[in-house]
């Protein structure tokens, strides 16, 4: 379940705040990040594991966050205290989703399903009226 | 576990609706129960139910969990094709309208679905049937026990074990009371209150926001939810259908009723609460869609529709959808404790237990497996082990490899034991498969397109020439005694 991929060992403060992803690869663009804090903390977002440039993306005391609608790529995130004087591990979440030829693929596996059992009934609700 | 600190509502307004409605519920099913003595009135209300109370009930039955709170999770998590494909749930009211009218033609003292699976296929098919419904009968009391507990936890901050614990509870206490004609009986005025919400909530949505602000959010942080070509969601669409279709076609929830409506109500029932649930998923869908623009934080995804719906509206609009989403919740959790009691009183408990046994004594075993299932549930909600929309889809590869042994085996003559078996066991492995090695958006599709190989295969090399007589069996509780 977790997605523990890179740890920044950042000493003892860092280790009180713990980040995981329910994912590590997600095929269909979303996955929940949770971490432990009983303070408020900051969740950060980047592109890079250095974290060049990162984003915040939640500030407040929940414990969780759902991310979805994001495209393929490769994203970083961590999490620290409001007052910044603790850092979580960094976890990194793969963004990467089906094909659309299986897309397309199953979606005509499930018309054709559904026409013939629509046919079955149909027909089989007419026979019986007309007995 | 908790993992919301931020709830709009402070926990005491919330034990006091909680209070209010569970007291409410309780004493209608105790005033409508309080003349089921008799078996079929309790367990079938008489089959006498008509047309206003047949659509009522098939609709705020359908209108739960799902419909209130994974179909804003899905929508959150697959975009614009997520919401609109949850509306084709509708389809499997639609298909199962013809069927209602054949079922209670072909067998008119019917009691379960179980009962035909057994008079259509024999012995060990109607043991694998029984497997797969109870399977997926506890998975949705389970997905609905946790639901209760999201809802309460999400919107007033009460701990999600005793949320849970109360909509488990008042839901066995009524059902116990009334029986099914407590069940239809709620369930009516509960229709009544979810549709009344759920027009208020989308009037007052579309006045507090804007369309231009919400595409723009999503656009810019969740851009692939509003992608028409995103796979997982393509994957996702004809899934949910088939899935909605599975789910009615075999559980004895939607068989109870086809026997317990009146001659000629079941085709129009089905048929208009088709018609009117359909639109509650693209309502409740779209509000999750407005996260990005509210800037809203959600912590897990089947909190989002209470959640957003209470960012929008305030404080008196997370009144309204505790309450609608109350409603929906005990509408389906008291009909499926009724009809899930009432299979495994006839079907495990006469069939295997007491062959013998009397109408008062299938009575207060139906009540005490009410009880009982009740107390399973919340066991099995206690460690909320995964999200509602993932525990219902799992179930999702089981109940679709029952379509076609059900809908051939309604139609054709030649439908016969061998396709049905293979059906439903390759079907159900198949679509447990795909749910592990590709995803739970595929999960029904999969199951279903097996079984329909196994069940056309089997007719044609092995035609059956079944005998429709056979459906009508003596029951010896229309005698009230022993057979």
């Amino acid at each position: 379940m977790l997605a523990l991929a890179l740890t920044t060992p950042l000493g003892a403060a860092a280790q009180s705040l713990q980040l995981e992803a329910d994912t590590d690869v997600a095929t269909a663009g979303y996955y929940q990040l949770r971490w432990s804090s009983t303070s408020p903390v900051v969740l950060e977002e980047a592109q890079t594991a250095e974290f060049a440039s990162p984003r915040v993306i939640y500030r407040g005391s929940d414990g969780a966050r759902v991310m979805s609608g994001k495209p393929d790529g490769e994203l970083y995130y961590r999490v620290r205290n409001s007052d910044g004087d603790a850092r979580s591990n960094v976890v990194k979440v793969t963004v990467r989703h089906h094909s659309l030829e299986r897309a397309f693929a199953f979606f005509a596996l499930g018309a054709t399903v559904f026409i013939a059992t629509l046919l079955l009934i149909v027909s089989g609700a007419r026979a019986g009226t007309s007995r | 576990m908790d993992v919301v600190n931020s709830a709009i509502l402070d926990p005491m307004t919330g034990w006091v609706i909680l209070a209010a409605f569970s007291a409410l519920w309780i004493a209608l099913g105790w005033y409508w129960g309080r003349h089921s003595q008799a078996l079929d009135d309790y367990v079938l209300a008489g089959r006498r139910v008509g047309l206003a109370l047949g659509t009522a009930t098939a609709m705020a039955t359908w209108v739960t969990s799902n419909t209130t709170m994974a179909a804003p999770q899905i929508a959150l998590q697959m975009g614009i094709w997520g919401m609109l494909g949850y509306s084709l749930g509708a389809v499997g009211l639609f298909l199962f309208a013809p069927l209602a009218a054949r079922i209670r033609r072909l067998m008119p003292t019917g009691y379960t679905s179980g009962d035909f699976i057994r008079l259509r296929y024999g012995h060990f098919a109607w043991r694998v049937f029984l497997v797969i419904s109870l399977f997926y009968s506890l998975g949705w009391l389970v997905s609905m026990g946790m639901a209760g507990g999201i809802l309460i936890h999400a919107l007033t901050g009460i701990p999600y074990h005793y949320g849970m614990t109360v909509i488990l509870g008042i839901c066995v206490g009524y059902t116990l009371l009334g029986g099914f004609r407590a069940v239809i009986g709620t369930d009516f005025i509960q229709a009544l209150l979810i549709l009344s919400g759920v027009v208020v909530i989308a009037f007052l949505a579309i006045q507090h926001i804007g369309f231009d602000d919400i595409h723009r959010s999503i656009a810019t942080e969740r851009p692939e939810l509003l992608n028409l070509l995103m796979p997982a969601s393509i994957m996702f669409l004809f899934n949910n259908l088939l899935f909605g279709v599975g789910e009615i076609f075999h559980s004895n929830v939607w068989w109870s009723r086809a026997f317990s409506f009146r001659e000629g109500v079941g085709f129009k029932a089905y048929t208009l609460a088709g018609l009117l649930w359909a639109p509650i998923p693209i309502v409740a869908g779209f509000i999750a869609l407005a996260v990005p623009a509210l800037s809203l934080n959600v912590p897990a995804a089947d909190m989002v529709g209470p959640m957003v719906a209470a960012e929008i509206l305030g404080t008196a609009g997370a009144v309204l959808v505790l309450i609608m989403v109350f409603s929906a919740l005990s509408s389906s959790i008291d009909s499926l404790l009724a009809a899930t009691s009432i299979l495994v009183v006839e079907d495990i408990y006469r069939r295997h237990l007491r062959p013998n046994a009397t109408s008062a004594q299938m009575r207060t075993a139906s009540a005490r497996i009410i009880v009982g299932l009740g107390i399973l549930t919340w066991l099995l909600c206690a460690p909320r082990i995964t999200t509602l929309a993932e525990l219902l889809y799992f179930t999702g590869a089981f109940v679709a490899s029952t379509i076609w042994p059900i809908a051939a085996g309604l139609f054709w003559r030649r439908a016969n034991t061998l396709g049905a078996i293979a059906g439903m066991l390759l079907g159900s492995a198949a679509g447990l498969y795909s749910y592990f090695a590709i995803g739970f958006y595929v999960a029904a599709l999969v199951g279903a397109a097996v079984s329909m190989s196994c069940v056309l295969i089997a007719c044609w090399l092995q035609p059956a020439a079944y005998d429709w007589a056979d459906l009508q069996e003596h029951h010896p509780q229309e005698s009230g005694g022993t057979p």
